[in-house]
């Protein structure tokens, strides 16, 4: 049971430090200060100082700090500076589309990644081509892979609608997109397995049963390959979740990421602040979730 | 057997063609009650809320615009029009008496009795002004009233609970008393924060109201699906008769101006901005549409806004010599910088006023000419830019504010004068220039409204920076008396002529490098019909058509 709570203390710590961190850093960001966004340069001193009055920019940086922990231990994350809307309510609207872009994602890197990989193996001759795929697509950068997606099957071939999100029908085009990088991570990882596995004892006992080469590879090689496979995958979805942000600008896929680039891009430092926590405590849980499995399922780690 | 095999049953033929029948019939039916006229148009930027004190993003302000009306407005051709007021009066510039148009409606919602929009009166009016004004409505655009109306400054810091300079005679007018005579005094109502709301609304849906706009303008708001689109239908009480002429807006929220763009190729969006790295694949190297563009109408408009450097006038030896920063605006090829980065959206920029705001001077303002630069320079006191410590310009990132700052660089350099160029982000720049910590950086202004006034009086002294957006630091006696006097004066006749001479003074004293004016470009579908630019960043619908 000591397993379980130190780990939790572990994270609960790495967690404070995360928020902490994320608040000072925020705050000294070169001229960070959204009161220049805000006001432009129509602006008066005077009103930019009753701004940051209101905003509560002018109290101490420790105070704000202060201010800024008890309303989390409330459970309130606040208001935007920019646009006034309760934070809380519009990252749990947000929250369910990300996941389901990431999560959606996640699934195409784990099929894709998997069968490009088994196919690198089974058929040599296949290999450097699956490496071109792997290596090439998942190389080129989201924000330029997700244009050409759009301009080749939306427009050229018009195979799906670009006028962005439509009540979630097409989270295809950017779960494909956001798919590709993390694809050629499980189609390398799945490939490097199965060959170390191959060279092991009990597979050339299955050979020498006289299993057929695709049974030996397909079944017990590939079986154990996919416990490296999809340890590996639940940080890939961690990095999904908070790596959404140049595919949901593209497709317009109201999610997180998008809120992300507006809070980034306007010095909105409340909602950044929320996103960083929001990404670390997914990034936890999913980590916390992992330990424990392993726990259950290999009591050394316990130990 | 032939008869098995054919692809035409022969049995059931009957019941199928009449069927057929009623299909046919129903949709002919259909066809004869005219269809929805639908305007679809793209945003590319987040909106949070259509609330008009709290617009500020020209996307955010291009919808609500269509909800709500001011009392005055400004028309296709940057003139002031009547809108909710039917029209006004001052005796002396200082008070000014707006009378309400009558049978003026609010759009129907649940905020009313019976849920039927009331009658806007001069109460109404009242309200309004004073959200814009009161610290509790967080807007960020209360400077644009507050130093001009009576009592405006108390109010709106939270230390008076009236705003002594707003009364109501009667139900159909209202009085307006300012600190002092100011004749553009209407145009700053015709700004979008100064929509006019009603109070039922405002107080039902509180801090959602945003999210719910009560107006009176031509369209009712529909529906919103964050992220997805607004849609908006046509206000059948709408003040205008005959107006709007579509049943229905719909704006579609996108964020990447090339993902608008190719939706619009889709047929998908009825009109478009052009986005810059599309520029040179609609048009061809005379400004002419593609052939396979052809099909779209390009709507070119220049916008009332000028893109500039500024020099920081304390600063030496720039600030001091005039000579020396008339011969850099003499040798800034304004043409080139509009041909090849702007691939020709833009005109060059001769003065801070540009060519579609009266008050400009055809007449003065810089043009290319690198002997006249040369002979000033050296009339300066640096012949050949010999003796000159390098300049350094400071500008935010941006591809375009980039190109150009280097093209700048580049041809300064023919001249013999070293430009640094140090790139920031935008909120530092906005910092270095209330601080004056550059000697010269980048600046634009936009009109607000479009006035000369507008665009001279950030060369006031009293609005010099860090306390107003005098961020030259510019002082001239000879322009403070000319401002004072046309701004006292109403009437464009008897003003014009004085907004000229302080044009030329600014001309003169070269307190910035002038750069361009931006234009913006908007294909349509070919059976939109009726829409114009204004010059300003928002379009208005309630005259577009659609004929298909």
């Amino acid at each position: 049971m000591s397993f379980y709570f130190r780990k939790t203390g572990q994270y609960l710590l790495a967690l404070f430090g995360v928020l902490t961190l994320s608040f000072f850093l925020v705050y000294k960001a070169p001229a960070g200060d959204p009161t220049k966004t805000m006001l432009g340069f129509q602006a008066t001193e005077e009103d930019i100082r009753s701004l940051r009055r209101e905003l509560g920019l002018d109290r101490p940086l420790i105070v704000q700090y202060a201010i800024y922990c008890k309303r989390l231990l409330t459970g309130h994350l606040g208001r935007s500076f920019i646009s006034d809307f309760d934070i809380g309510r519009e990252l749990a609207r947000r929250f369910p589309l990300t996941l389901a872009l990431a999560a959606t994602a996640t699934l195409i890197a784990l099929v894709g990644g998997v069968l490009l990989g088994l196919l690198s193996v089974l058929y040599k001759k296949a290999d450097p081509l699956v490496a071109f795929f792997a290596i090439g697509l998942g190389s080129v950068p989201v924000f330029y892979l997700g244009l050409l997606v759009v301009w080749f099957f939306g427009y050229k071939l018009n195979l799906f609608p670009i006028s962005g999100y439509k009540g979630g029908m097409n989270v295809l085009p950017p779960a494909l997109v956001l798919a590709l990088h993390p694809m050629a991570n499980v189609a390398r990882i799945t490939a490097v397995e199965l060959d170390r596995i191959l060279k092991q004892d009990y597979i050339r006992t299955a050979y020498a049963m006289g299993f057929p080469r695709r049974r030996v590879v397909g079944k017990f090689a590939l079986k154990n390959a996919l416990l490296s496979v999809v340890s590996s995958l639940s940080n890939g979805f961690a990095m999904l979740l908070s790596g959404t942000f140049f595919v949901e600008y593209i497709f317009g896929w109201p999610g997180v990421g998008l809120l992300a680039v507006d809070a980034m891009l306007n010095y909105d430092y409340p909602v950044i602040q929320s996103i960083v926590l929001l990404t670390a405590v997914s990034f936890i849980l999913i980590n916390l979730a992992t330990d424990f499995l392993y726990a259950l399922v290999d009591p050394r780690v316990r130990g | 057997m032939s008869g098995s095999r054919s692809r035409w049953p022969t049995a059931n033929i009957g019941p199928a063609l009449f069927f057929l029948l009623l299909l046919v019939t129903a949709c002919g039916r259909q066809e004869r009650a005219a269809p929805e006229k639908v305007l679809r148009i793209p945003i590319t930027e987040a909106i949070t809320t259509l609330d008009p004190v709290k617009t500020i993003t020209a996307g955010a302000a291009q919808v609500s615009n269509q909800i709500f009306d001011r009392l005055v407005e400004i028309d296709d051709n940057l003139n002031l029009r009547p809108a909710i007021a039917e029209g006004w009066e001052t005796p002396d510039g200082k008070t000014w008496i707006f009378t309400i148009r009558k049978g003026i409606r609010f759009h129907d919602d649940p905020a009313f009795p019976n849920g039927k929009g009331r009658e806007v009166t001069a109460y109404d009016v009242e309200y309004s002004i004073k959200r814009l004004l009161d610290p509790k409505s967080k807007t960020t655009v209360a400077w644009l009233l507050k130093s001009y109306i009576l009592g405006g400054e108390e109010f709106s810091s939270g230390k008076a609970e009236t705003l002594k300079g707003v009364e109501v005679l009667d139900e159909r007018r209202i009085k307006f008393t300012l600190t002092r005579p100011y004749s553009p005094f209407p145009y700053r109502l015709a700004i979008f924060a100064a929509g006019i709301v009603p109070r039922e609304a405002v107080e039902r849906y509180g801090e959602d109201f945003g999210r719910h706009p009560v107006g009176t303008g031509p369209f009712v708001f529909k529906r919103w699906i964050p992220d997805a689109e607004i849609e908006l239908v046509r206000n059948p009480a709408y003040w205008e008769k005959g107006l709007p002429k579509v049943d229905r807006l719909r704006f579609v929220l996108l964020r990447d101006e090339m993902v608008a763009f190719l939706n619009f190729g889709k047929g998908e969006l009825d009109l478009v901005n052009v986005p810059a790295p599309a520029v040179s694949s609609v048009v061809d190297e005379e400004g002419k549409l593609r052939p396979e563009y052809a099909k779209y109408t390009l709507l070119r408009g220049m916008l009332a806004r000028t893109e500039y450097y500024a020099f920081l006038l304390t600063a030496k030896p720039w600030g001091e010599n005039k000579l020396l920063r008339q011969a850099l605006n003499y040798g800034i090829n304004r043409e080139e910088i509009v041909k090849f980065i702007l691939k020709g959206r833009g005109v060059p920029a001769t003065q801070m006023i540009p060519p579609i705001i009266w008050g400009y001077s055809p007449d003065g303002g810089y043009r290319y000419d690198p002997e006249r630069a040369k002979a000033l320079l050296a009339q300066a006191g640096f012949p050949g830019g010999k003796g000159l410590e390098p300049l350094r310009l400071v500008v935010d990132a941006g591809v375009e504010t980039e190109r150009v700052a280097v093209a700048v660089q580049d041809q300064l350099r023919r001249l013999g004068v070293n430009v640094q160029i140090e790139v920031v982000q935008f909120p530092q720049l906005v910092d270095l220039a209330f601080k004056g910590q550059a000697p010269l950086f980048r600046l634009y202004f936009s009109a607000v409204y479009p006035h000369p006034e507008n665009f001279l009086f950030q060369f006031l002294e009293e609005n010099t920076a860090p306390k107003g957006n005098n961020f030259f630091r510019y002082a001239n006696p000879a322009f403070e008396k000319l401002y004072f006097e046309a701004t006292s004066v109403a009437g464009r006749e008897k003003t014009e002529g004085l907004y000229r001479q302080m044009s030329k003074l600014i001309i003169e004293d070269a307190p910035a490098l002038f750069l361009y004016h931006p234009e913006q470009w908007v294909l349509t579908q070919p059976y939109v019909k009726g829409l114009k630019l204004n010059g300003l960043e928002f379009m208005s619908f309630e005259k577009v058509g659609l004929e298909r």
